[in-house]
């Protein structure tokens, strides 16, 4: 049950600010679509960031920069984001839900929360991908994953945006479902720069992080002179190595670890297919 | 506080709590195709299309409309007649609780699909699901509306 006092739409990001910050029941409201998923949930003031123009994907001749309301369904179908990063936006957000919910939750409200069922963060932690907030400034998406939650009594910053780098990039993305639209049990994204592989797999249920031993096997000079099979053999086995699994009603813990490798396996074959 | 919509075709001002949610709001206004499914994101039921766009209404909070142009089946008669009869004609028409909300993302389909195939048009209506279970005769119709054979 959420309970919102006041509304209010600041026609500037400082008015924004500055609003949320006036009590600490005051709460920025991305999309929106994670009130449903909160159980008691009360809200002095709700601020709303639909009026500052955050829902616009534009490039710089560098980045693409994601305005933090933009919509899951436009960073889905948006053809530049998807021409340029081998369509992992749209893989891995066409699963989510129905289109009439990708319509309604946004980029910013994903990260920012830091969802741990999220497919989107799975998808950007392989790519270059910064934040910006409009307090703190720029910081990469990894850094601000490894931050400590904000405490309730803590200044509430603003992600305005999500930038993320134009490089020649090859990359895959791959999940595990019960069924079609529902939350994902584990998913999983490769990168290839140059011959630098990024690999992280989210929805642990926790958020997304980096596979490290899996990428320090195959970022390792000394593999590079190998041959795929072998060096997919090395990596598989290292894939789960730092990282922490749970179980949670979707999958349990040795399953997900288990399946970790499969999906890891099933995305490096992908990004060194030659079309 | 008051929100002022263009609620099929018509110009409105409402009076709403700022944590109403929007299918609560339409309902309570004489949109009674708007159903009460899952109340959880989930199946779909209560879709509307918010600048021609299908949300969940039982997600998107009212105050969040405030400007914006509603459409719920009630403003779409003609052709929910048209892809009704096609559904009814498939045997598709079941207990008819889905049925104006995926009537609704069908029309917002067609609008938005160029020349979509079949897996596409799956794809775009998994949102909606049907308690009844029939699919099939529900797909067949859809697929003759959008002029998929």
């Amino acid at each position: 049950m959420i309970k919102i006092k006041n509304w209010v739409s600041p026609k500037t990001i400082d008015e924004a600010y500055q609003i949320a910050n006036e009590k600490i029941n005051n709460r920025v409201l991305g999309g929106g679509a994670f009130l449903r998923l909160a159980h008691d949930l009360t809200i002095d003031t709700a601020v709303d960031l639909s009026l500052l123009g955050l829902d616009q994907i534009s490039e710089t001749e560098r980045y693409f920069e994601i305005g933090a309301m933009t919509t899951l369904r436009q960073l889905e179908t948006s053809q530049p984001l998807n021409n340029a990063f081998e369509n992992i936006f749209k893989k891995s957000l066409e699963n989510i839900v129905g289109v009439q919910l990708r319509h309604i939750a946004t980029i910013g409200g994903t990260v920012f929360a830091r969802y741990g069922f999220s497919d989107l963060i799975t998808a950007l932690m392989v790519l270059e991908t910064s934040l910006v907030f409009h307090e703190r400034g720029e910081v990469s998406l990894v850094e601000y994953l490894e931050m400590p939650r904000a405490h309730k009594r803590d200044k509430k910053d603003i992600l305005i945006q999500i930038r993320v780098m134009k490089q020649p990039i090859k990359c895959s993305f791959q999940m595990l479902r019960n069924s079609s639209s529902d939350f994902a049990i584990l998913n999983a994204a490769v990168s290839k720069v140059d011959r630098h592989y990024k690999i992280a797999i989210g929805s642990r249920p926790g958020v997304a992080c980096y596979a490290l031993e899996a990428m320090t096997v195959i970022n390792d000079t000394a593999s590079i002179n190998q041959d795929d099979l072998e060096r997919l053999k090395l990596m598989r086995s290292a894939v789960s190595g730092n990282l922490v699994f749970g179980t949670n009603r979707f999958g349990s813990q040795s399953y997900r670890k288990a399946m970790s490798e499969v999906l890891v396996k099933r995305a490096f074959m992908e990004v060194n297919h030659e079309n | 506080m008051k929100i002022r919509v263009t609620l099929n075709r018509e110009i409105k001002e409402i009076e709403i709590s700022p944590d109403d949610y929007l299918s609560e709001v339409l309902r309570a206004n004489g949109c009674k195709s708007v159903k009460r499914g899952c109340d959880k994101s989930t199946c779909g039921a209560c879709t509307v299309l918010v600048d021609d766009k299908p949300v969940l209404s039982c997600t998107y909070l009212a105050a969040r409309v405030d400007g914006k142009t509603i459409t719920t089946l009630e403003g779409e008669q003609e052709e929910a007649v048209k892809l009704g009869q096609l559904i009814v004609a498939e045997g598709g028409d079941q207990c008819g609780y889905c049925t104006p909300s995926l009537a609704l993302t069908t029309i917002a389909m067609k609008r938005e699909l160029i020349s979509p195939t079949e897996a596409e048009i799956v794809h775009y209506i998994t949102g909606n699901l049907c308690r009844c279970s029939g699919y099939v005769a529900q797909l067949k119709g859809i697929k003759k509306y959008m002029g998929v054979e």
